[in-house]
């Protein structure tokens, strides 16, 4: 392949370094208003009175908004599929609030000084209710957080269960109660947030035949534009939205989170109207990480091979429950996805507290299921005598293996069968072992104040979401065989134009610098589900290779008629007939839109998958624990995955080491703690801990040599799977310096040296 | 800058300065790193006493004449590594360390600021105002304008305990021992910084009785429970100190 494989520069690199206007907020509109949110000061209450005459008197406020001025319309801010798999349970502005950060009230103003002048101004008289902080304590809280009147799809009102799911494949029962070996364990995962460098930005505006523009930052133009038409109760051809350059969502963009609330301003008042997150607002009033509360039981025959596998799943959906339904079917689904268990079972329960909302975050519920998984995988293998890598081994699926989870666990309704028909997770595994020196390092003797260890984990994702997720793409070919590749799929900082770039020019035979990418604009580009679920390469890259596919054959076809001959084939950038005759790229292109056979060479498709190819990441981490005050740090991360055929190896190392860091801060540093009244403390980067480049470890980053047959020129997914396992490789090396099991994340220096074993 | 800041002054001298100071509404900046952090909403003017202060580095004797504008960025690498050290935990962003001052990070007397842990363990010396007259950095209670910081020779050691070298730490020690005579600083995620001075050296079981009061400083928040951070202190001092 020329182009597949390779490094190239970015299509947008260029003008992200040269600080080019790319991002949604880089434009600036004459007359824009700027709008900002009340949050409510409380947890739970009832909205009594709300005066904004104040604020509606002060000079520069274009408008007021509260609950009543809109009719109760009830939707999901998540930004799925059509019909959505999770409650619709949220108002755009609702009498009663849920958490320390919901909306009361948004007010537009010539700027922003004056909109938040006027937030100042506005008087809320709040009837506080009972709350419930405890997700333990939610199904018997004894009042009910959401009304059943006007939601839907909320599992049970009146126990606060937003989401529930069982499944049982063989008897679980049974086969642990006659099982060799029988673990258990319950661990839980904080609230974590993407923390993005952009925050969310939308921006509105109406256009010369007044239609509602809104450029946003958003993982899902096309869900914004449906859900924001239906929310303020527009066609969809009245909305268009255009996704600029994205600066990061990391699954918190796949989310409707302002978008409709400037898009109600600029309707209103018909003027331009901006609303930006403060970095404040991004940590407690737009989404954070499901927290769960995972309990697992692992059954193992004499020949520690696993037998059944049990899984409890509660889940913290905060207030709302945007995927409460999608984020725990992926926990349950990637856990029980990675190791072959006769017997297999899930129950779980996603419920509502007076918190902030859970949402997508990279991974969507994968490491919520890894870290106790792989946590308990580690006992397990220390109390059967056997090296933790090679319990991996004997255990993982293997290819042609079913995988049966997938059949009975969808995206909210049935799945599909799923066979594996690639896997390299031995190898990551092996390579993984040599690249740490683990059969070294993991045995030898610790003295003195500071300890290492090593641990290890694996962990298998998805590629988009099968029988749900398409993706689409148009190509058109310019007289100087230049393409125009159109895709509705969305990079957000990613690199996925790029990638798709790669995917076109190896098909039409061309240098990546021939294709000019565009992405996303609903009314220009072709529709996709968006960005999200590790999708645009398997599924929107599937596309492009289609749509490019037809361009070619349309080129081929093009040529031999142009070169009068009934075959030929393409050569580098012509088409050649058998005798010798070759006509240029850009000869076809020319001649046929000038002058012969005139046709515009272009190719349309789409793609959807009934298959999910797991991507598989093998982690071993090696870390340092101070004895004398329980903290923790890691020195070494290594991490070899098999994506498939890794399309731009550059950019899939990026991917790795940029979620590396991610799952480090879920494991060691990042959560978000609440007071008694249910206010979130951690609310700056000062308090929330972030990695930065310098709390860094080594990194070593490999991938597998792997193929994929059904995907893109044997790609799988890369975005999603590097953050799954270095939370548990990072505990399972706590133990195995100091022999602490941590159960809780993020691990607590004083609970480190509360118990420690020396 | 923010919705409530209506004036921006430069006085003209240090006088008028600290009298426009007087007005709860006003408050001064050099660096102004902080002040744009805290956007603090009751402020509506700023006085600017940048160009009232110097920043000049001078070693004379075994001491560093610090002026209070001097930056951060311009401090590294002038003293020893501890210093550096210091600074770098203190503030890990360059971009930040070029703007703020010397100044500006002792007024504000954050006790999770390694540096200003640092300079209480090695008891530097300020002087304030227009008066030429030292005091020790330990005993100032916040009144008048820094002007000169005066760092001594010292064999100072900082431990700093945080979940990320780039993360505030939660506790802080330092030790400035020159044979029998110690001083100490102890801060992090504290009410405030706790210096004490020993002209003897104090055995373990002393050292352990100041803990007493080391645990009042520290709260039960996310990071442990006072009683974690007590117990991590006198470690930290029993690896730190040389006794009896």
């Amino acid at each position: 392949m020329k182009v597949i494989g390779k490094d190239t520069e970015r299509v947008d690199g260029l003008a992200l370094v040269k600080g080019k206007p790319v991002f949604a907020d880089d434009i600036a509109i004459k007359d824009m208003l700027h709008v900002k949110i009340l949050h409510s000061p409380v947890a739970h209450a009832k909205i009594l009175e709300i005066d904004t005459s104040k604020a509606l008197a002060l000079e520069g406020v274009a408008a007021v908004f509260t609950h009543k001025d809109f009719t109760p319309h009830y939707y999901t801010t998540a930004g799925q599929g059509y019909p959505e798999p999770g409650p619709r349970d949220m108002l755009i502005l609702d009498s009663t609030v849920r958490f320390v950060g919901d909306r009361v009230a948004f007010v537009a103003a010539e700027t922003l000084e004056i909109a938040e002048q006027a937030l100042e101004l506005i008087r809320v008289e709040y009837e506080e209710l009972p709350c419930i902080f405890d997700m333990e304590k939610a199904m018997t809280a004894g009042f009910a957080l959401h009304p059943s009147e006007g939601t839907s799809g909320i599992h049970d009102v009146s126990r606060n269960v937003a989401a529930h799911l069982d499944a049982e494949l063989g008897d679980v029962d049974a086969a642990i109660k006659t099982s060799d070996y029988v673990f258990e364990g319950t661990y839980s995962t904080p609230f974590v947030q993407m923390a993005s460098i952009e925050p969310h930005i939308s921006i509105t505006w109406l256009d010369d035949n007044n239609r509602l523009v809104i450029r946003t930052s958003t993982q899902v133009p096309y869900h914004v534009r449906r859900i924001v038409a239906e929310v303020l109760d527009i066609p969809v051809s009245r909305v268009r939205v255009i996704k600029p350059r994205i600066g990061g969502g990391f699954g918190g963009k796949q989310e409707i989170l302002n978008e409709e609330l400037v898009a109600a301003v600029t309707l209103k008042t018909g003027r331009p109207a901006r609303i930006e997150y403060t970095r404040e607002e991004e940590l407690f009033a737009a989404r954070l990480r499901h927290p769960e509360l995972v309990t697992f039981r692992l059954g193992f025959d004499n020949n520690q091979m696993l037998t059944a596998i049990d899984l409890n799943i509660l889940e913290n959906c905060g207030a709302y429950g945007p995927h409460a339904l999608t984020v725990m079917s992926v926990t349950a689904q990637k856990a029980l996805s990675m190791y072959k268990a006769p017997s297999i079972r899930v129950n779980g329960d996603g419920v509502y507290t007076n918190l902030t909302i859970g949402g997508a975050y990279r991974g969507y519920g994968a490491p919520q299921a890894f870290f106790p998984l792989e946590s308990l995988m580690d006992e397990a293998a220390e109390q059967m005598g056997i090296d933790p890598i090679d319990l991996r081994l004997k255990n993982v699926f293997q290819v042609g293996d079913d995988i049966p989870i997938a059949k009975i666990l969808g995206e909210g309704r049935e799945g599909f069968p799923m066979v594996l028909y690639s896997t390299e997770i031995a190898a990551c595994l092996n390579q993984a072992r040599e690249l740490s020196n683990w059969d070294q390092l993991r045995h030898q003797q610790q003295t003195g104040r500071f300890r290492k260890g090593l641990g290890v984990a694996v962990a298998g994702q998805g590629s988009g979401i099968p029988g749900i997720d398409m993706g689409s793409a148009f190509i058109k070919m310019n007289e100087d065989a230049s393409f125009n590749l159109q895709v509705g799929a969305t990079d957000l900082g990613t690199g996925s134009d790029t990638a798709l770039a790669q995917i076109a020019a190896e098909v039409l035979n061309v240098s990546v610098d021939k294709i000019i990418v565009y992405s996303s604009d609903t009314d220009l580009t072709p529709f996709d589900t968006g960005a999200y679920a590790s999708s645009t390469t398997y599924i929107s890259g599937s596309a492009v290779k289609k749509a490019a596919e037809i361009c070619r054959e349309m080129i081929l076809e093009q040529g031999k008629k142009l070169l009068q001959v009934e075959s030929a084939e393409i050569i580098d950038t012509s088409v050649v007939a058998a005798d010798g005759a070759s006509m240029s790229y850009q000869d076809i292109c020319t001649k046929s839109f000038y002058t012969e056979e005139q046709v515009q060479i272009m190719g349309t498709a789409s793609h959807m998958s009934y298959d999910s190819p797991p991507p598989f990441n093998a982690t071993i981490a090696e870390v340092e624990v101070d004895t004398l005050t329980g903290v923790v740090r890691v020195i070494k991360v290594v991490s070899v995955t098999d994506a498939g055929q890794i399309i731009n190896p550059k950019m899939a190392e990026g991917q790795i080491e940029g979620g590396i860091p991610q799952a480090l801060g879920m494991a060691l540093t990042e959560f978000m703690p609440f007071d008694e009244k249910g206010r979130p403390i951690n609310l700056d980067f000062n308090s929330y801990h972030i990695y930065t480049a310098l709390d860094m470890p080594e990194l070593v980053v490999r991938f597998a040599d792997s193929h994929e047959p059904t995907g893109p020129y044997g790609a799988k997914a890369v975005a999603e799977i590097p953050i799954n396992a270095p939370a548990p490789a990072v505990t399972n090396a706590i133990y195995n310096a100091v022999g602490v099991r941590v159960k809780h994340l993020p691990v607590k220096p004083a609970q480190i040296l509360h118990d420690l074993k020396l | 800058m923010w919705s409530s800041i209506k004036h921006v002054i430069k006085p003209e001298h240090l006088d008028e300065a600290l009298l426009l100071q007087k007005d709860p509404g006003t408050t001064l900046f050099s660096g102004g790193s902080y002040l744009v952090a805290y956007q603090d909403n009751t402020i509506h003017t700023l006085l600017d006493i940048n160009h009232l202060l110097n920043d000049e580095i001078q070693s004379i004797g075994d001491d560093l004449l610090l002026g209070a504008s001097c930056t951060l960025q311009q401090i590294v690498g002038m003293d020893g590594p501890l210093l550096d050290q210091a600074i770098l935990a203190s503030c890990p962003s360059k971009n930040i360390r070029n703007q703020r001052t010397i100044g500006g990070e002792i007024a504000q007397q954050r006790p999770d600021s390694d540096l200003l842990i640092l300079l209480h363990a090695i008891q530097a010396k300020i002087k304030i105002n227009s008066s030429e007259v030292l005091h020790p950095i330990s005993e100032w209670k916040g009144k008048g304008i820094i002007t000169q910081l005066i760092i001594p020779k010292n064999q100072a050691k900082l431990e700093r305990v945080s979940v990320l070298d780039s993360a505030p730490a939660f506790v802080i020690v330092g030790v400035n021992q020159i044979d029998d005579s110690i001083s100490v600083a102890i801060g992090g995620k504290s009410s405030r910084i706790l210096s004490c001075t020993f002209s003897t050296l104090p055995d373990e079981v002393y050292i352990r009785r100041c803990m007493d009061t080391v645990k009042s400083i520290f709260s039960d928040d996310h990071f442990g429970s006072p009683d974690y951070k007590q117990h991590v202190v006198s470690k930290l001092l029993q690896e730190m100190v040389v006794t009896k």
